[in-house]
This record gives C-alpha cells, sequence and structure tokens, in this order.
C-alpha cells in the first residue's frame, strides 16, 4: 500500500468517523418491542425515582410499582417510588447498554437498579437476533473485549463459531457508529415527530411505571399462549411435571464463573452503578430453568447484592401455576404475589445495608 | 453475495489489495477468475457448472471456426447456439412453455398434464448466455479473432462485476483489455468511488425503501384508490430503474477500480422524448445486444414498412421473454413494441417537447405495470384502478396500511418521487463522477467518507437482492 493511498484511506476514515458522530446523538432508541417508548417515558421522569428494574420479559411483567412503592415506602420510612424498564428479549449486553443510559440520566434520588440475574446459557444467545434494530443498541467495544478476554471465546468448539461470534460483534459495531438503516427515526428525531404508537406506549408506560400485565395483551399470539398454558390436562400438567423436576434439573455451569463474559459484566455494571453512589441489586427470577448462575451467586463471596426468588423450595407459591400466564411469566395476579414478595425482600436487604 | 453487502466490501477489498499487488498480467488474471469463480459459488457452487460448461464449449467452438469451411462454421454455431439456448430453455423456460401448451390444449378442450421441472433459475444465466453468445456469433462473422486463452475467456465470461445482472460486456471490448497489465495510475479512483456511492445510494436508499411502498399496493390493489396506484406504478418505475441502473454502476465501478472498462447500461432513460429513445438510455448492453444480433439480422427497418413492423414486434417479444419467463413480461416487451412501431408512423417529433416526455413516462409506468403484476388479468385490474374505476371503496375506507394510506405519507413519496426527477435531470447535465475526478485527492477522501457516513442511516438493512437477479 502506498503512502498515498494509506492517507486517503486515513482521510475517509476520519470523514465517515466525523459524519456518523455527528449524527450519532440524535439517534433515538429503537421503537422496536417498545423500547424507545419505555425509556423516554422514564426519561421524561427519572428525577422521581428511587429504584428501577432491568432485564427481560420477566422484569417487565413481574415487578408491579403500584404494589412495590406503598409496601417500601412504607417499610422504610421514606418515600419508595419505582419504574420498570424490563423489556422483552432483553439479553445482558442490552441490559448493561441501557444501565449506562440511565446512570447518564443522573437521577437525582436512585438509589438501587435492580437486575435479574441473566440466564446461565451461551452468552451468545442473542447473537440469533441477527438484524434487530434493538440489539444494534447493546454492542460497545467494552463487552467485545469482555467477550474475547474469557472462557466463552476461548471454549468455543469450532473456529466457525469464533468467527461467526465475531464477525456479528463487528457487524453490530459498525451498524452502531454508523446508525446504519437509522435514518427515519434520525429525521424524526431531528423533526421532533412521533409516531401515534409512540405517544399512545409512552402514556401508558407512565402511567403504569413500565409494567404491563399479559393478561392486557389482546394479540392473537397470547391469547393462544394464555390458552395453551391455560389446558389443565397440557400446558399445567407439563409445568407441574417440569416444576417437580426442579431439583433435579442439570447444573450448566462446567467452568469458572469469574472467567465468564457476563460475570464481568456484572461486575462493570456493579461498579459504575456504585461510581454513582447507587446499589446493584440482581434478582434470581423464579423460573422452571434452574439458574445455576442465581445459585452460584448465593454461595459465593462475590459481593453482588443477590435477592433469590428463584428456588421453588423456599418461595412455593411463586411458582403457583394458577399465578400464572404461561410457563415462563405471571399472569397480573402473579405479579402482585411476586413483587410483594419481592419489596418484603428488598425491605429486609435495605435494613441489613 | 450482494454488492451493498458488508461481506462484499470486504471481499473486494481482499480482491483489489490482492490484485494491485500481482505485478504481471497472467497472476493477476487468474486471481481474477478465481475471486469470480468463488464469487458466483457464493451463491450456489453447484450452478458454476453451467458457467464453466458455457465456456468450454463456446472457447472450443469459436476456436475451431477460423480453419473450417462456412458449412462446418454453420454447425459449430448452431452447437454454440443449441447448448447455451438449451441450457436457458430448460432452466428458465422449460415449466412456461410447458404450463403454457397445458393451458392451451385444456382451452381447446384437449386434456392433458405435465410435470414441472421446478428447477431453481441459475443465477445471471441471462446474462452470461447472451455474453458467450455475442462472442461466437461475433467470431462466425468475421468481426472477432477467437482468443487463444482459455483464461482470457473464461474470466470474459465470468468477470465478477457483471456476471449477475449485467452490463452484457461484448468480447470485441473486454479481451482486449486483458491483454497487458493495467496500471494504477490509469485508474480513474475518485470516479469510481463516486459511482460506486451513486449506485449504492440508488438500490439502498431509493430502491429498497421504495419497495416497501410499491409491494403494499401491489399486493393487494383493491385496497388503495388511484391516486396510490399511481403513485405506487410510478415509485417501482423509480425502484427499477434506481435498483437496475444502481446495480450497472456499481458494476461498472467496481470493474473500473480493477482497471477495466465496462460499457454504460443508463443514460438517463426518464430523460426520453420518444419511446425509441428510451431504448437506447435503457438497458443499452441488453437493447443494442438485440439490435446487432437480431434486429439487423432479421433485416432491421430496410425492408419496408411491414417487414419492420414485424421484426420490431419479434424482437422485443424476445426482449420481453428474456426478462421473465412468464406472460406479463411478454406483454409489457409487445407493449413497448407496439409503441416503437406506432412512432414510426406517427410524428410525435412535432409534438412539444414536455407532452413528449409525459408520452414516455406514461408508457414506460404503465409498461412496468405489466412488468410488475403477478398476471395479465391482475395487471389490467390495476391499469383500470389508474384511472379510478375500480377498487373497493369500503375495504379502503376500512383499512389504511400504514405504507400508503395516509395523507403525510403520500406526500414523503411524491417529494422523493419529485427529488429524484430533480436529481435525474440535474446529474444529467453535469457528470458527478467527472466531478469527483477533479477533485484533489486530499479534499476528495474525507468528504467522500463524510458522505458515506449520510449515507448509510438511510440504506434499507436485511437481505435486499436486485431485481434483475431473477432474469
Amino acid at each position: 500500500m502506498t503512502p498515498r493511498i494509506a492517507a486517503g484511506l486515513v482521510l475517509a476514515l476520519a470523514g465517515y468517523t466525523a459524519s456518523a458522530g455527528l449524527q450519532r446523538p440524535f439517534v433515538p432508541l429503537s421503537e422496536e418491542y417498545g423500547l424507545r417508548a419505555k425509556f423516554e417515558a422514564f426519561e421524561e421522569t427519572a428525577g422521581d425515582y428511587t429504584a428501577v428494574y432491568l432485564g427481560s420479559s420477566l422484569v417487565y411483567r413481574s415487578f408491579r410499582p403500584d404494589v412495590i412503592d406503598p409496601f417500601l415506602s412504607q417499610a422504610t420510612g421514606q418515600e419508595f417510588r419505582s419504574f420498570n424498564l424490563g423489556m422483552a428479549g432483553m439479553f445482558t449486553q442490552e441490559t448493561d447498554a441501557l444501565l449506562d443510559r440511565v446512570l447518564a440520566q443522573q437521577p437525582a434520588r436512585l438509589r438501587w437498579i435492580v437486575v435479574q440475574v441473566p440466564a446461565w446459557f451461551s452468552p451468545f444467545a442473542h447473537e440469533q437476533l441477527g438484524d434487530n434494530q434493538r440489539a444494534v443498541f447493546a454492542y460497545a467495544p467494552r463487552q467485545t473485549l469482555a467477550l474475547l478476554r474469557h472462557q466463552n471465546w476461548r471454549t468455543m468448539p469450532s473456529l466457525h463459531e469464533r468467527l461467526t461470534v465475531a464477525a456479528n460483534h463487528v457487524r453490530q459495531a459498525v451498524r452502531r457508529h454508523g446508525s446504519i438503516g437509522l435514518g427515519p427515526q434520525l429525521w424524526q428525531a431531528i423533526l421532533g415527530a412521533r409516531t401515534e404508537t409512540l405517544v399512545s406506549q409512552k402514556r401508558e408506560f407512565l402511567v403504569a411505571r413500565g409494567y404491563a400485565s399479559l393478561d392486557a395483551e389482546t394479540d392473537t399470539e397470547f391469547i393462544e399462549r394464555r390458552q395453551r398454558f391455560a389446558d389443565n390436562s397440557g400446558g399445567r400438567a407439563a409445568y407441574r411435571r417440569k416444576l417437580e423436576d426442579w431439583s433435579q434439573a442439570p447444573t450448566n455451569i462446567h467452568t469458572n464463573v469469574r472467567d465468564s463474559y457476563l460475570y464481568e459484566l456484572l461486575d462493570s455494571a456493579k461498579r459504575r452503578a456504585a461510581e454513582h453512589d447507587i446499589e446493584l441489586v440482581l434478582v434470581g427470577m423464579p423460573t422452571l430453568e434452574r439458574n445455576k448462575l442465581t445459585e452460584w451467586l448465593s454461595t459465593d463471596n462475590s459481593g453482588f447484592t443477590l435477592i433469590n426468588l428463584s428456588d421453588p423450595r423456599t418461595a412455593p407459591r411463586l411458582f403457583d401455576a394458577e399465578l400464572r400466564f404461561d410457563p415462563h411469566h405471571f399472569n397480573h395476579e402473579g405479579a402482585q404475589v411476586f413483587s410483594e414478595a419481592f419489596a418484603a425482600r428488598l425491605a429486609e436487604t435495605v435494613k441489613n445495608l | 453475495m450482494l454488492f451493498t453487502e458488508f461481506r462484499f466490501a470486504v471481499f473486494f477489498a481482499v480482491v483489489l489489495g490482492v490484485y494491485w499487488t500481482l505485478r504481471s498480467n497472467r497472476p493477476r488474471k487468474l486471481w481474477l477468475l478465481a475471486a469470480s469463480y468463488s464469487f458466483y459459488a457464493a451463491w450456489d457452487w453447484r450452478f458454476l457448472s453451467l458457467v464453466l460448461l458455457s465456456t468450454a464449449v463456446d472457447f472450443l467452438v469459436a476456436a475451431a471456426m477460423p480453419t473450417r469451411t462456412p458449412a462446418t462454421r454453420r454447425v459449430l454455431l448452431w452447437t454454440s447456439l443449441t447448448v447455451n439456448l438449451g441450457i436457458l430453455a430448460v432452466f428458465k423456460y422449460f415449466d412456461f412453455f410447458a404450463d403454457s401448451a397445458v393451458a392451451f390444449s385444456n382451452w381447446l378442450g384437449l386434456p392433458v398434464s405435465t410435470t414441472a421441472l421446478d428447477l431453481i433459475l441459475p443465477l445471471g444465466i441471462s446474462f452470461y448466455t447472451f455474453q458467450t453468445l455475442s462472442y461466437t456469433i461475433d467470431v462466425y462473422r468475421d468481426k472477432l479473432a477467437p482468443t487463444d486463452s482459455p483464461v482470457d475467456f473464461a474470466l470474459f465470461v465470468c468477470f465478477f462485476p457483471q456476471l449477475v445482472a449485467g452490463p452484457i460486456v461484448r468480447a470485441i471490448n473486454f479481451l482486449p483489455q486483458l491483454s497487458a497489465a493495467r496500471p494504477w495510475r490509469d485508474v480513474r479512483v475518485r470516479a469510481c468511488l463516486t459511482l460506486f456511492l451513486v449506485g449504492f445510494i440508488k438500490k439502498s436508499c431509493l430502491a429498497d425503501h421504495a419497495a416497501v411502498a410499491v409491494d403494499a399496493v401491489f399486493s393487494d390493489p383493491d385496497l388503495f384508490g388511484a391516486a396510490s396506484k399511481w403513485l405506487a406504478a410510478s415509485l417501482y418505475s423509480l425502484q427499477i430503474y434506481c435498483d437496475f441502473s444502481g446495480y450497472s454502476d456499481m458494476a461498472i465501478a467496481s470493474a473500473g477500480l480493477l482497471g477495466f472498462r465496462l460499457p454504460e447500461n443508463f443514460t438517463f432513460p426518464y430523460l426520453a422524448d420518444s419511446m425509441r429513445e428510451f431504448w437506447r438510455r435503457w438497458h443499452i448492453s441488453l437493447s443494442t445486444w438485440f439490435r446487432d444480433y437480431l434486429y439487423i439480422p432479421l433485416g432491421g427497418n430496410r425492408s419496408g414498412r411491414a417487414r419492420t413492423t414485424f421484426n420490431l414486434l419479434a424482437v422485443f417479444f424476445l426482449c420481453g421473454l428474456w426478462h421473465g419467463a412468464a406472460w406479463t413480461f411478454v406483454l409489457w416487451g409487445l407493449f413497448h413494441g407496439a409503441f416503437l412501431v406506432a412512432e414510426r408512423f406517427v410524428p410525435i417529433a412535432r409534438a412539444p417537447r414536455v407532452l413528449r416526455h409525459v408520452y414516455v413516462v406514461l408508457v414506460v409506468v404503465i409498461g412496468f405495470v405489466i412488468f410488475r403484476s403477478p398476471d395479465i388479468q391482475a395487471a389490467f385490474h390495476f391499469i383500470i384502478g389508474l384511472i379510478g374505476v375500480d377498487g373497493d371503496a369500503a375495504r379502503q375506507a376500512a383499512t389504511f396500511p400504514e405504507a400508503l394510506g395516509k395523507p403525510a405519507l403520500n406526500l414523503w413519496w411524491w417529494g422523493v418521487l419529485a427529488g429524484f426527477t430533480s436529481v435525474h435531470v440535474v446529474t444529467s447535465r453535469a457528470s458527478l463522477p467527472e466531478i469527483a475526478e477533479r477533485v484533489p485527492a486530499l479534499l476528495f477522501a474525507p468528504a467522500f467518507g463524510a458522505v458515506v457516513g449520510l449515507v448509510l442511516p438511510w440504506i434499507k438493512t436485511g437481505y435486499q437482492p436486485f431485481i434483475y437477479f431473477q432474469f
């Protein structure tokens, strides 16, 4: 490569970086799954909250601020107000990116960031999201470097798999930096335009502080899910059988947790939150899949504040089929029971801290 | 692998880097040949065998021609025609002709049934078949001496920038470019990069977004009123132009960066003021192919009006059929052919220029309705809808699809059409690549990077194949 070509490439890259960088701050969050509406609702009232909840649909459909807030206000003697930032399909890297956005708001009263303990399956499960516009926000060089540092990368079975994951990270990082495909949203944001869907979603999220019950969903997909589970001989019977097998569920952790991609992300999140005098609280969610990471965190002296609600032997009520919308999520009543249990445990934690 | 994909950028950077690192001509050609076969195999390696077969047959046939008697030469030519058109007939047209024959037979009251082959259409088959045929015919006509280099010929057939969707290159123009190593200093880098970017914008920022609105209307036209139908038909004309000319721009630019010159394929066709001129500006490499290898051999316009009419309709019948194995394409070809015939009888040159432009745009837009429709009945239904006498008012009122139902979005698309027309006019007078080539390199590089940064947010993500890949 001649010096002239090299100089041209460097200058072109500089021009690209400058123009992409100038546009980047104007790009709003993706509207997929209502992420933008939810975050804007939070952003508008960020100064009001003492706690936020981050995680997947398990968080979104379980944490009811209308139940938790009065309980904790009474228990702690101080006004407690929270917002549910859970979102369907949110994976750990996305939680990590969203946590930065929450911290960037510098919410004056925020004391607790409650994060769902990620499921200990392949940390690359989200790769299947592929070209999901929402996923683009979740890729940062910090996460890619974390991936490359740990055993998740070193122990991947094939070179092809490693290259696929690496290529995905590079592609998503390029998309993120260049706001690729986000022109219409960028334009709308610059003009201050809002779609009707965005406005109505935001209104609903403001009212319920981010929580929405699955019972209220009217899409055919949700109705069918509920019907499948409501069938006593089918869905619920299978659920009860799986629950009985819970204690025999196989362990998924064969390796050193501290040398893992997920652990580094959680540890980094804890430190970043602490810089703002905010406590990161991890919650083990009551799922049928036995979460070995939760179990590891509860026994190891890891320094994480953990509220473990994932064990049917210690919290049997949370596994009651009657409180479930489907095998994984609570119905509205179940969310109430869960929220009460969580609030009680958080109150204990607050006292101990 | 599409020109608009990230992996093409990686592929091309590697090809380009290695190509210019190699000093002598033969390794460069071998490298390009390997890259071209890899490019094609990335789609489906099995169909590489058809490319190789076509290459081998035409190379051998042409090589044998010079020393043979006229009768043997004719046999050799027919061998090439039979093999190439035979492959095309089997893979592209067999099911169409079989189905049509069965339908006709049933219509006559003679019920028969047939089994469709359901073959996958090999990518670019229509393009490389015409390319290899032109070589054999040119050698047969003594317009071109056959090449003695199988590598040169193989590269001519499968040169990756234009392998799958043209421009259809003539051996007489391409083979001489392989005779010596081309120096880097001759490459017009800024012009090529600008041309590539222009093509990329046409495809990814215009055509792919327009496709959303077009597909919404064409998938259920009854839901939409006449204005939306006009909009969709106009947008499809924009889409197909930007899609195909965008591909051609990127192909020409990619070849240019490797030091090769490919022929122009589009020169602002929507500025034509007659259909005859339109076909001098639209898919030039195909229209000139049909002119040189079919229209003129049939007698062209030198044998009286009746014969000229027949020749034109025959050429446009085949031009339509070349585009796809469906009666809509045949009708589209004949529709265009009919207007070319009519222009020989009606002195449209006397009409005001604006009217002539309007006439061309109308014919082209309505023609593309036929082209885009799934069948002839649907095409007529859509065209009737354009004059507002069809459509389902109740359903239109009940359903307002996001893509086009809302007036604001309609205005947005009309704005895109107006903007496109303005750019079409302006850039027809001042060539952007030529302007870019005159800009100092130190200024061009950051400006180019900055424009890329402005363009990328506007691309439509996901797999968006080129329309002409299906032909």
